[in-house]
């Protein structure tokens, strides 16, 4: 059985076990909010001192569809190396699905032009141990659409059959984002970092 | 910042596998838990994954344990409840799993120093490189004790052991007054 068993500090009372401990271990490395439609964003040389990475973001697109999605890959590989399954819920039913030896990972979920006025979809998307070259990576994410009536609301994992360590991510439209989309990238430290 | 980040404790399995993970002595000046992990694990008779397997205060009696489920698989969907401990799958060594892909799992734990039951809810992915045999959902789980948690043990199914380059972190969440 592996253990950590955690001390405090008797002045301060915070934590010196395993490391140092510090406030705000989840820190924003990348924030865009986009001022005019754009197709493509692309966090670059992503730093790797940190454990995890995770994706925040609202957006819209400009096809004429209520829901839309994005399309991701990692470190500009658009070879056959990903997967996706989907588990979404409309309000009323639920569907599974699932993609396999994509160029892409298709994630879901942005409001299209479509969507009520101003009505932005949402998306997190947790990438763990982002620069570990032992491992294959593993996303899971969460995202929803509420469109006064209709919208859905989906988790989704993805598989991006590479142990490269991330280093670029690019977020693709099928068409494009628009105006006040947004999207910041976090680096979540790992213990004694 | 309404609410902040703290890393307590990161385990990183070694060669040869672990049988389990614990977190001791957990600070009680935190508002939340959330422990982020990312394991695969030796068992062969999950076709979707292992179960992972969550104790507090060194408790393993099932019946102290209740959880309810959502989660989608191949083509279907599912809902169940169960009175167990296992709380997410991930991915393990059955053939039909792809080798060198882990989960990637989150559990989160409000208000764990309280003297209520403690609730807790977790999102998981156990992938695979197939349109069959992947499962990903949501638990959400009770354990029935007014204890504080002060340690955590996370297990795959007896006897199997986490492979190695599993991680496991345990953060905790602050609510800024």
């Amino acid at each position: 059985m592996g253990s950590i068993s955690l001390k405090t500090k008797s002045k301060s009372n915070n934590l010196t076990a395993p490391g140092d401990v510090d406030l705000g271990a989840m820190i924003p490395i990348m924030t865009t909010t986009l001022a005019t439609t754009t197709a493509t964003i692309t966090f670059s040389a992503i730093p790797q001192n940190y454990e995890h990475l995770q994706i925040r973001a609202i957006g819209r697109t400009n096809r004429a569809n209520t829901t839309d999605v994005a399309r991701i890959t990692y470190n500009g590989n658009t070879g056959s190396v990903y997967s996706v399954h989907v588990l979404n819920g409309d309000g009323s039913a639920t569907e599974s699905f699932a993609n396999t030896s994509q160029t892409y990972q298709q994630l879901y979920i942005l409001g299209g032009a479509n969507a009520g006025s101003n009505i932005f979809g949402t998306f997190i998307s947790d990438i763990l141990d982002y620069s570990n070259t032992n491992k294959n990576k593993t996303i899971r994410q969460l995202a929803g659409i509420d469109n006064n009536g209709s919208g859905v609301v989906a988790l989704s994992s993805g598989l991006f059959q590479s142990t490269s360590a991330i280093t670029s991510i690019t977020i693709n439209a099928i068409g494009s984002f628009v105006q006040y989309s947004s999207f910041a990238l976090y680096g979540i430290k790992r213990a004694g970092a | 910042m309404a609410y902040t980040y703290s890393k307590l404790a990161t385990y990183t399995v070694g060669s040869g596998g672990i049988s389990s993970v614990s977190f001791l002595n957990i600070p009680q000046d935190y508002t939340d838990l959330l422990i982020k992990a990312s394991p695969d694990s030796t068992y062969t008779g999950g076709s979707y994954g292992d179960g992972l397997y969550v104790s507090y205060n060194n408790d393993t009696t099932s019946t102290n344990y209740n959880n309810r489920y959502f989660y989608a698989y191949d083509s279907a969907s599912g809902s169940g409840a169960q009175n167990l401990n296992s709380v997410a799958l991930y991915p393990d060594d059955a053939a039909t799993m792809t080798n060198n892909v882990f989960g990637n799992l989150d559990v989160y734990i409000p208000n764990y120093s309280s003297v209520y039951t403690k609730t807790s809810s977790i999102d998981f992915a156990s992938e695979v490189n197939s349109t069959t045999n992947w499962v990903t959902g949501f638990f959400s789980s009770t354990w029935n004790k007014p204890d504080p948690i002060t340690s955590i043990i996370l297990a795959p199914i007896a006897t199997y052991v986490f492979k190695q380059y599993s991680t496991f972190h345990l953060y905790g969440i602050k609510a800024e007054l």
